[in-house]
């Protein structure tokens, strides 16, 4: 008796579960996709020299630390240039969400 | 007999209840599906957004790849010419040398035309050429005190200053 109402039951759970209207819940915000090996890339470190370096070597350690910082700054534009992009995007969305919403709204 | 007129009666006020519900909850299942029909505008909203954002980053990159391409042959390009540079340097020295000890000669035969000018205009003239050599001769020097130094140790107290700062 008592397996034949849980069944009843379990079957009229599942009967009214059909019947209700599954509604999306509203979507995750836009993630800016800028791969983890882009960020973590670091700018090279300062050369070294040792005592007894001559003025060839200090030139060249020079033109290596211009050459890092170029590219250490092309990076930081790269990145910055990125955000920028994923921060357009995020207003635009959101500005896209918020005419759903007023259209909504403004429905009698 | 009676048992069906109570299963009839049931059913009636189950189908009573039911449609009183469904009047009742209007509202809510209108304000269900706008809520719905939000999400999936929302959704595609989402998804075009998505794909505005991930070819504008690939465009973006794509032109950072080719700076980057760029400055990186540039840079090369310096290497090399630095390196070539400090491999010629003794070369280049004897040469600047050389230069220097014409411009020298020029300079001595110059002032000697100089002092023995018969006329202020020829005086004058010489002056000029010798001013000129001068000075073309001074940059030859500067030249060749300056690749004179490139072997030399650095001292170590500016060696020092320079290392100050380490991350």
């Amino acid at each position: 008796m008592i397996r034949r109402s849980t069944t009843l039951a379990l079957a009229l759970g599942i009967g009214l579960a059909g019947c209700g209207t599954t509604v999306k819940l509203l979507p995750e915000n836009l993630n800016c996709p800028v791969p983890d090996a882009r960020l973590a890339a670091a700018c090279a470190a300062p050369q070294t020299l040792a005592d007894g370096a001559s003025f060839q070597q200090l030139i060249g350690a020079s033109i290596a630390d211009r050459q890092a910082l170029q590219q250490c700054e092309l990076r930081r534009r790269e990145l910055a240039a990125a955000i920028q992009t994923c921060n357009q995007a995020v207003i635009d969305y959101m500005a896209e969400v918020r005419k759903i919403n007023a259209a909504a709204a403004a429905k009698p | 007999m009676q048992n069906l007129i109570y299963l009839i009666i049931m059913v009636l006020a189950g189908g009573a209840g039911w449609y009183a519900g469904g009047w009742s909850g209007r509202d809510a299942v209108a304000a269900v599906q706008e809520y719905k029909q939000k999400g999936e505008q929302a959704e595609a909203a989402l998804k075009l957004a998505e794909v505005k954002l991930k070819d504008g980053l690939a465009a973006q990159q794509a032109k950072f790849d080719a700076e980057r391409q760029k400055l990186g042959d540039a840079q090369l390009q310096q290497t090399k010419s630095y390196e070539a540079t400090i491999a010629g340097n003794q070369q280049q020295i004897a040469a600047l040398s050389k230069q220097s000890a014409g411009k020298l000669a020029d300079i001595a035969r110059l002032t000697k035309q100089r002092d023995d000018a018969k006329t202020p205009e020829a005086r004058k003239a010489a002056e000029v050429q010798l001013q000129t050599v001068v000075v073309e001769q001074k940059a030859v020097q500067t030249e060749i005190d300056g690749r004179q130094c490139l072997p030399v140790p650095v001292p170590l107290a500016v060696l020092a200053d320079w290392r100050a700062v380490q991350p």
